[in-house]
């Protein structure tokens, strides 16, 4: 049953700092491979980098509400996913697979901010599933 | 003699009690703290406009992108001013006490109001959650007080009435320790990490086409690193005020006339608060 369900504000920027660092391994990403990178791919990178450091402030200005599943998401699941996507993204040394995990990582963040908790559960499986067909185990 | 010292008696009781010098250098240097803290709300939204400033350009970014950038701006702007007006009940505070140490009556603080009014805001907007219910029925605690303190006449005599409300008062620094630490120093690394960030956009892919344009730029972003170091160390001096702010005022709710404890923490905060000046002056 869904139910309304504030996160203590501990909790929110929690996310919002997890979300900074995804964005600063980006950034660490992007000087690591300048140099294989095309102007596409480093735009790339660029963007990916700017949305989710917007999307740290956006949470610390006005916080997250969520409609959430009892138990089905928690803000460790999200404060999770994000840091273990910040960990592929300091590990992977090709950028598409690099990407493929960030457009996953940006799209979990715009939607954080919608607050709808049945599409964050599902955008968190796939970036889960993203990051597993991306790193080297996958 | 005895004549004049009874003309002295009656004197001292018509016009009041004697001045409570603590508690007025509590009051001047607390309504500083407040001050200080508005500065730093004021730099988060700011941080947030400076970042975007220089990120439309370096990163050439679509109107649609800015403008939705410029939205997130302007949500950190409404927070930072919401969280202002909650401050205005440490320097309400301050100034209250401050009256009351020289047994005046205690006039109607409209900062007192618009703190109110911010609470009112926070509990009724669906989506926040940046501060808990703890902190804000204690707000809203304090902020009652001071209106009582207007409108029941309080004098000197009523000020332990007020100094027993430590316990509100340490939820409110609390509020201001989350905002400092959780809102205002992480905005502050954001903008910081963002201009390495720029920089090494203007070093990749501008230099050489526009030097002088990128290098115009690259200096520009050397002195924001150096002015954000110099928050981030003035910030460090507002969050010791607010802790000796505490130790004082509960040492104040245990015996507000002069001892030597006292006088040696409200040194302590009084030089602290001077620190506070200076790092303002310099970092702003």
């Amino acid at each position: 049953m869904l139910s309304n369900k504030k996160l203590l504000s501990d909790q929110e920027f929690d996310i919002a700092d997890a979300m900074q660092a995804a964005a600063a391994a980006t950034l660490m990403q992007r000087r690591s491979l300048k140099n294989h990178l095309s102007v596409q791919e480093y735009d790339e990178l660029v963007d990916k980098e700017t949305a989710l450091r917007y999307d740290a402030d956006r949470y610390r200005a006005v916080g997250i509400k969520l409609l959430a599943s009892n138990g089905a998401l928690t803000v460790s699941n999200i404060v999770e996913i994000i840091d273990h996507a910040s960990d592929a993204i300091r590990q992977i040394r090709d950028v598409s697979r690099l990407l493929n995990i960030l457009n996953r990582l940006v799209a979990l963040g715009v939607t954080i901010s919608s607050g709808n908790a049945q599409t964050i559960l599902t955008q968190i499986s796939e970036l889960k599933a993203t990051i597993k067909a991306n790193t080297v185990e996958g | 003699m005895r004549i004049n010292i009874a003309i002295i008696m009656i004197t001292l009781g018509i016009s009041g009690c004697a001045s409570l010098p603590g508690i007025k250098s509590f009051s001047a240097d607390t309504i500083t703290l407040a001050d200080s803290i508005d500065q730093l709300a004021q730099d988060t939204s700011a941080s947030c406009l400076r970042r975007l400033a220089l990120d439309v350009p370096i990163k050439d970014l679509s109107t649609e992108t800015t403008r939705a950038y410029n939205d997130v701006c302007d949500q950190s702007k409404q927070s930072s001013d919401l969280f202002i007006a909650l401050n205005g009940t440490t320097r309400a505070y301050g100034r209250v006490l401050g009256q009351l140490a020289d047994n005046q009556l205690v006039s109607f603080d409209a900062e007192v109001a618009a703190s109110k009014d911010a609470i009112t805001t926070l509990n009724s907007h669906s989506n926040n959650t940046l501060f808990n219910s703890a902190q804000l029925n204690a707000l809203s605690a304090l902020s009652n007080l001071l209106l009582h303190a207007a409108t029941d006449a309080y004098r000197q005599r009523q000020i332990q009435q007020v100094l027993d409300h430590h316990g509100d008062l340490i939820q409110l620094t609390s509020i201001l320790q989350t905002y400092i630490n959780r809102v205002y120093l992480p905005a502050l690394e954001n903008e910081s990490d963002n201009l390495d960030s720029l920089k090494d956009i203007l070093i990749d892919r501008h230099l050489k086409s526009e030097p002088l344009r990128s290098k115009e730029l690259l200096e520009f972003i050397e002195q924001q690193k150096t002015a954000i170091t110099e928050r981030k160390n003035m910030t460090k001096v507002i969050l010791n005020a607010i802790t000796k702010m505490l130790a004082v005022h509960a040492a104040l709710l245990k015996d507000h006339q002069n001892n030597e404890l006292l006088k040696q923490l409200l040194q302590d905060y009084s030089r602290q608060i001077l620190d506070v000046r200076k790092q303002i002056h310099s970092a702003f």
